[in-house]
């Protein structure tokens, strides 16, 4: 969630909260430190009690966030009420726990459970600096981005389109050839209603109205396209296929750019057309595996975020029980 | 050459054929066309002693009457035929018979000349004298021309009304013979009592079924694959109106033909079962065939009208009493039978109310008896009262019950009696908030009617005709009380010209992409005006400008918005003139055009010069409109630029509630289509794809359109607004696809419910078989209410996504609101629409 410049407007109540429960912490917890005792109250102190329970309360309700998220279809208040919520409270933890904790570590429980604190925080703090730089980066630099679990079918169609134009511009290939740039046929991955009787239509897309970009495409095969088709087959299908993780010169635009430039260079005008698809298509594959890696870091964190606050949630409570057994 | 083509007898006697050709499949086709030229041209003939005179072409219409624009934005004319001219002359309003029958033809489709039921005798007048032509012609496809003396089965010339009745009475025998079958008992939609059409005819020319005994040497066969309509070959007459009805009504181009001779029938796909073939199971086949060869299994049954004929003052009524009604004559009755659960009967005490001022309805009302008052006032609120929820229910906040008083639904404007017809059909023909409250002012009756059955009402040219003409007259009543420059004035000097008006203006429609005017040309041509002044009634008009070759959009410009003052004004010395090019001067300073199906309302340059010299105030405000226009565009507008030409293209303007993901803040994490996944039991009705507006995405929702184009030709009306914006597909969907192919936007899905159903029908045994229904976002409002934020935007962790109208997104685009630090902005998008 954005809460950086002009999005802060949304965030000043919260804001203010949290600077309003982080003063009158400290200052309740100094206040009794400087009348009631001559040394940093500990866990066990008034104040480090009730503060200790308040940190654990915002810690159950901050964990509440995922249920919230998996009952999406109940009324429990907006999603985006509930994560400023679970930023302002979470941030709101820090001074709680730091003051509860007397400024001593303990011992090795709450040792773990201070250094487990900390990550969670830290990873929290992470995903929200880069839920603030990952979404422009994104807008900006991968402008055909598609969805993400759909990148691998939007790749496999382009592929596919390509074949056809190399096709259409190569002509036949040879026999030799012949088996690697025949179309395959797209894969339906659900093709559920293969054996059941359909009743009704099924989405017809080629019958919806709109302006359709074609590439124009060579009406009979161009003379001397053979070379189009060798570096289709042995440079630019892998490329489409597999991006960046193979070593390929169309990895980056410049030297891209430069493979086509001299590709252009040998092919009759009348296949510039087509070699244009095809670099757009190279374009795309690049976009995408950048967005496989922009979304990689927009969301990962949680993996580390999401466990360590479970570990957390549990050792907190084993905390509690330990501690009022032994109080 | 030409000249002595045809010397022998028999060329001589297919020389009247000669105005025809056979087609690839040996059909007779015209093959002389009509020009615009003769839109101009008056046909005079005579048809059984009466004389009537018709257009020698008119424009080519589709099967709702709408005139066929080509890819010139040019029209399309066809002769008027013999057929035409005799509807003309004897079928005057609904219900009334055409002396000519048909049987292959009907007035909504292009006519094939294949069954010559409709054969008529002419005789021409040459060299002064009576010459019979020597066979009979086919009026449903056979011009029209001059002095034509046309006998049909009623003439009353005795010798050539037998010679036309002999011929069609054989026909008819012999299609009797082979096709006319036994019917069965409590088999749906072969109603034993109700004879189909061919059987009408059997009866009408008195015709002897048995005549001709021997039937159809080849058993055809039937074909009961399809769960919705049953065929049975040996009742096929093949006369191609299914055929028609799929490829030029539904385009879906399903239904050809098969076989020769003996074996000829009609053919799904590559002749495979129904079931098997492309065919989407719409029902327009089986609606269009004049036997028993095409009929459905069960008839469709909404909740509606489950949950109508329920409640006490609800009834619900037959087909046969449907067709009793004169309305209805000209609707099939196989459509009465397959829908008969989209007309219910009402009785009416005083105070009951038809329907309510600002509610998008989806039902017109036949008025059969009693009196009903027309109440205009402040549009009633129906979605928008606040949230009620708990404590809204609690401290009673939310609709306000009506109190039954009729102040309540301010001023009555009229009263409509079963004279009057119909009431509330505009809503349904606008797919606008209904512009009135109607209330029963004693005990009455009316038939509430649904979408598709007004849909094939317009079908019939005579109960379209009057269809029309209740629509324009009530559409203009309803503009010149609303006309917004007239807000200004005091009421007297409003009615002073709402009165001048009256009889002065006149209701377009005008197609998407249609020029109105263009920039540059005259108003003023030989001392009379040809330009005019337009307001706009419904739809979005585009106004764009070309400078030094360059085309730049100025606006767009919706309803109660007016142009096409400036040119008129720049007319009058002194108001306006010295503000405008003197090569502009009484000439369009920029060029319109519709950008979705808009109706204007026109007042010509003279009425509307008249009005601006008589009324001061009046022309005092057009004068600085103008200047403000003419200042506005002398500068390149910049926030008219890039985001506009896009934001015209997709049709955004006509969108209320676009789903709009902020892409700074949208984190791609796909909660809103989960949600909207989890809402609807799985089923999505979004895709987080689409088109681009500078950081916002305009993702793949339904979008509200104030112009629906998917409400357009459901046969069943399960698509339709419900109470508010939100559009609403009901359960009784039959999965045709038509809404689907109709969103231009591609918002609407065919989705795959797995259900248990007798398959193959009538076999007894239950399989699971896949029924396609569509899906569209109904904006949550029959899961979650109408007061309740949609899940898409209230499950967006990140404050990304929001629902606002296309006009919001243009001002928030181009720097005129802010989404997240104009107040007004955030509370329009923050509430449900």
């Amino acid at each position: 969630m954005l809460i950086l410049r002009k999005h802060f407007a949304m965030h000043r109540k919260w804001f203010a909260t949290f600077l309003a429960g982080t003063a009158a912490a400290v200052f309740g917890y100094f206040f009794w430190a400087h009348q009631y005792s001559t040394r940093w109250p500990g866990g066990s102190s008034p104040p480090g009690l009730i503060l200790g329970i308040l940190g654990g309360a915002i810690i159950v309700f901050e964990c509440l966030l995922w249920p919230r998220r998996m009952l999406r279809s109940w009324r429990w208040g907006s999603a985006r009420l509930w994560m400023k919520a679970h930023i302002w409270f979470g941030l709101l933890t820090v001074p709680l726990i730091l003051l509860h904790s007397g400024f001593v570590w303990g011992g090795w429980l709450s040792t773990i459970l201070a250094a487990l604190f900390a990550m969670v925080i830290a990873s929290g703090i992470f995903g929200l600096v880069m839920q603030q730089i990952l979404p422009r980066k994104m807008l900006t630099d991968t402008p055909l981005e598609t969805i993400y679990s759909q990148i691998e079918n939007a790749m496999r169609m382009a592929i596919a389109d390509a074949q056809s134009l190399v096709l259409a511009t190569c002509g036949l290939p040879k026999e030799s050839a012949a088996a690697s740039v025949q179309s395959q046929p797209i894969e339906t991955p659900d093709d559920r209603n293969a054996d059941r009787v359909v009743i009704g239509a099924s989405r017809q897309v080629e019958l919806i109205p709109g302006q359709l970009l074609r590439t124009p495409v060579p009406q009979v095969p161009v003379a001397n396209s053979e070379v189009l088709r060798q570096k289709f087959v042995s440079t630019i299908q892998p490329f489409l296929e597999g991006g960046l993780r193979l070593k390929s010169p169309l990895k980056d635009r410049r030297s891209s750019a430069e493979f086509f430039r001299q590709l252009r260079a040998v092919l009759d005008p009348e296949a510039h057309p087509v070699l244009e698809a095809i670099e757009d298509c190279c374009e795309q594959r690049r976009q995408f595996d950048l967005q496989t890696r922009l979304h990689w870091w927009l969301h990962s964190w949680l993996w580390i975020h999401l466990p360590l606050s479970m570990a957390l949630l549990v050792l907190m409570f084993v905390h509690a029980y330990v501690a009022l057994k032994y109080w | 050459m030409a000249d002595n083509a045809y010397e022998d007898a028999t060329s001589q006697l297919w020389e009247v054929e000669g105005l025809f050709a056979r087609d690839v499949d040996g059909q007779l086709i015209r093959v002389v066309s009509a020009t615009e030229k003769d839109y101009a041209k008056d046909v005079t003939l005579t048809i059984d002693g009466q004389s009537v005179t018709v257009k020698k072409a008119v424009p080519t219409t589709d099967s709702q009457g709408n005139v066929v624009i080509d890819q010139e934005g040019k029209t399309i004319p066809r002769s008027t035929t013999i057929y035409d001219a005799a509807a003309k002359l004897f079928v005057k309003k609904p219900g009334d018979v055409n002396p000519i029958p048909v049987l292959c033809h009907q007035e909504h489709m292009n006519p094939a000349g294949v069954c010559r039921i409709c054969v008529v005798e002419v005789f021409r007048t040459t060299g002064g004298k009576r010459r019979s032509g020597g066979k009979l012609l086919p009026s449903c496809a056979h011009r029209a021309e001059p002095d034509m003396e046309v006998h049909t089965l009623e003439s009353t010339n005795e010798e050539a009304r037998k010679r036309v009745q002999r011929s069609v009475k054989v026909l008819t025998e012999l299609l009797a013979s082979d096709h006319l079958r036994p019917k069965q008992d409590g088999a749906p939609g072969r109603d034993k009592d109700t004879p189909n059409e061919l059987e009408s005819l059997v009866q009408r020319v008195g015709a002897n079924p048995t005549r001709f005994t021997s039937h159809s040497p080849v058993d055809r066969g039937r074909d009961n694959s399809s769960t919705l309509i049953s065929v049975d070959h040996n009742s096929c007459i093949l006369c191609n109106r299914c055929i028609r009805a799929c490829d030029e009504i539904k385009k879906n181009f399903v239904i050809g033909r098969a076989g020769k001779g003996y074996t000829a029938k009609i053919a799904f796909d590559l002749n495979d079962p129904m079931e098997d073939s492309s065919c989407v199971s719409c029902g327009e086949c089986m609606v269009s065939c004049p036997t028993d060869a095409l009929t459905f299994r069960r008839p469709v049954v909404s909740d509606w009208w489950r949950d109508l004929v329920e409640k006490p003052e609800y009834t619900a009524i037959s087909p046969q009493e449907l067709r009793q009604h004169p309305l209805f004559a000209g609707v099939p009755y196989k459509f009465l039978q397959w829908n008969s659960a989209s007309v219910v009967r009402r009785k009416t005490k005083k105070g009951d109310v038809l329907c309510r001022q600002g509610d998008y309805g989806a039902t017109a009302f036949i008025l059969n008896a009693g009196e009903f008052g027309v109440y205009i006032g402040t549009p009633r609120k129906t979605a928008d009262e606040g949230p009620v929820g708990f404590f809204g229910r609690l401290f009673g906040r939310g609709t306000k019950p009506a109190s039954g008083d009729t102040a309540d639904y301010g001023t009555q404007v009229s009263t409509r009696t079963p004279e009057h017809l119909i009431l509330g059909e505009m809503t349904c023909m606008s797919d606008h908030p209904r512009t009135a409250t109607v209330v029963a002012m004693g005990d009455g009756e009316v038939l509430e009617i649904r979408r598709n059955v007004l849909y094939v009402l317009q079908r019939n040219p005579a109960a379209r005709a009057m269809l029309d003409r209740v629509y324009r007259e009530r559409a203009l009543q309803d503009h010149l009380r609303t006309i917004s420059f007239f807000q200004d004035l005091t009421k007297e000097e409003r009615h002073e010209c709402v009165e001048f008006l009256r009889d002065k203006v006149t209701l377009l429609r005008v197609d998407p992409g249609q020029n109105i005017f263009r920039q540059g040309e005259a108003v003023i041509q030989n001392d009379e005006f040809v330009g005019h002044f337009y307001m706009i009634r419904l739809g979005y008009v585009k106004v764009t400008q070309t400078l030094h070759g360059t085309e730049r959009v100025l606006d767009y410009i919706g309803p109660n918005r007016h142009f096409g003052e400036i040119a008129l004004l720049s007319k009058i010395p002194n108001l306006i003139d010295q503000h405008v090019p003197e090569s502009l001067v009484a000439r369009r300073t920029a060029t319109c055009t519709a950008l979705d199906d808009v109706e204007l309302v026109r007042i010509r340059g003279e009425h509307f010069s008249e009005l601006i010299l008589r009324f001061e105030k009046l022309r005092n405000k057009f004068v600085q409109i103008c200047k403000n226009h003419l200042d506005q565009n002398k500068p390149v507008n910049r926030e008219m630029g890039l985001p506009m030409a896009g934001f015209l293209d997709q049709g955004l303007f006509n969108a209320q509630t676009l789903l709009v993901m902020d892409l700074e803040s949208c984190t791609r994490c796909d909660e809103c289509t989960r949600a909207c996944s989890d809402t609807h039991g799985g089923i999505v009705r979004l895709i987080r794809e689409g088109q681009r507006i500078d950081k916002f995405l305009v993702a793949s929702s339904c979008r509200s359109c104030q112009d629906p184009y998917c409400l357009v030709g459901c046969p069943v009306d399960s698509i339709h607004r419900k109470g508010s914006l939100e559009i609403v597909i009901d359960d009784h969907c039959i999965g045709c696809g038509q809404c689907a192919k109709n969103c231009p936007y591609g918002n609407i899905n065919m989705h795959g419910f797995d259900v248990i159903r007798e398959y193959p029908p009538d076999s007894g045994c239950q399989r699971p078989v896949i029924q396609q229904k569509a899906t569209t976002c109904d904006l949550c409002r029959q899961v979650v209410g109408a007061n309740s934020e949609v899940s898409c935007v209230y499950s967006c962790p990140h404050n990304a996504a929001f629902r606002m109208s296309g006009s919001e997104l243009l001002k928030i685009v181009s720097g005129k609101a802010d989404l997240h630090a104009d107040k007004s902005t955030r509370q329009l998008l923050s509430h449900p629409v």
